[in-house]
């Protein structure tokens, strides 16, 4: 090849052969890092499995089930029950029931 | 070394070292002059030449062999070094081709550079040259590619590879032929 010769273009003393020995040394000492992520990775993901976990367990209902209330006076649940439209009356009238009570504190 | 026997070295995780060493010592001349005439100063090719060789290293398990194994490594090495000078041409918040004031100062600034004035000559028609075609012209001229090879390498037509070499190379000889 007649780089040197045409584009003048020059490199170190032993370039080659220093940098054989460069390229075989960064290559193994990015394998080891990767290796090593590899296996930390594997304790991350076992922790953050393990911690999901135990919050799932936690919040798991089993028996404490929660009851949802229904109030059978809202317009909405009043409506689908006796299968009537609901109307703007229908609203307003609720609401401002609901305002006097608590207002007044009256509810309960 | 045959490239089959090569590869079968390389993709056992148990000699995939010692493969390794091998295809350094195959290929890292051929590689550096490659990346050298692209990024011009040593230093450079230095840096992209060992991000080269990582990213092979860490891509040989996935090589297909839908092409030569030395075609494959030499299409890192020219990615490398494209995505080297992108990196360079947003620093310097310049155009990635029309750098001829870039490319004479990169030169100047090697201490690993000592030009006649043959060398001078072209290096200036180098740099009045598009990198696509300064590309061309370097592989095949000095680099000794084959037209099928440069197609693979860069992912441009063979045909435009063709004429594209065809044009600069006249270019380069007239100009010399009028310098000289």
């Amino acid at each position: 090849m007649n780089h040197s010769k045409k584009l003048g273009f020059k490199i170190p003393k032993n370039y080659f052969k220093n940098s054989k020995k460069e390229i075989l040394e960064n290559i193994i000492s990015d394998n080891q890092k990767s290796t090593s992520y590899q296996q930390y990775k594997f304790y991350y993901l076992s922790m953050a499995a393990v911690f999901i976990g135990t919050l799932i367990f936690y919040n798991f209902p089993f028996n404490k089930q929660k009851l949802i209330k229904l109030d059978s006076n809202s317009p909405i649940i009043s409506t689908v029950i006796s299968g009537e439209e609901i109307t703007d009356e229908l609203i307003i009238e609720f609401y401002s029931e609901s305002i006097f009570l608590n207002e007044n504190n009256l509810y309960e | 070394m045959k490239e089959g026997a090569l590869l079968k070295i390389l993709k056992n995780p148990a000699s995939k070292e010692k493969g390794f060493k091998l295809l350094v010592e195959l290929y890292q001349e051929r590689i550096y002059w490659m990346i050298r005439k692209m990024v011009l100063s040593h230093e450079s090719a230095n840096d992209v030449l060992q991000e080269t060789y990582i990213r092979i290293f860490k891509g040989i398990e996935n090589f297909k062999e839908k092409s030569k194994l030395s075609t494959w490594i030499y299409r890192i090495a020219y990615n490398e070094s494209i995505r080297f000078l992108q990196k360079e041409s947003k620093i310097n918040k310049v155009e990635l081709d029309s750098n001829d004031f870039d490319y004479s100062k990169k030169l100047f600034a090697d201490s690993f550079f000592d030009a006649d004035k043959l060398s001078l000559k072209f290096h200036q028609i180098l740099s009045e040259l598009t990198i696509n075609q300064r590309n061309i012209f370097n592989m095949k001229y000095f680099d000794e590619y084959k037209f099928k090879e440069i197609a693979s390498i860069t992912d441009i037509n063979i045909n435009t590879v063709k004429s594209t070499y065809y044009l600069v190379e006249k270019k380069i000889k007239k100009e010399i032929d009028e310098s000289f």
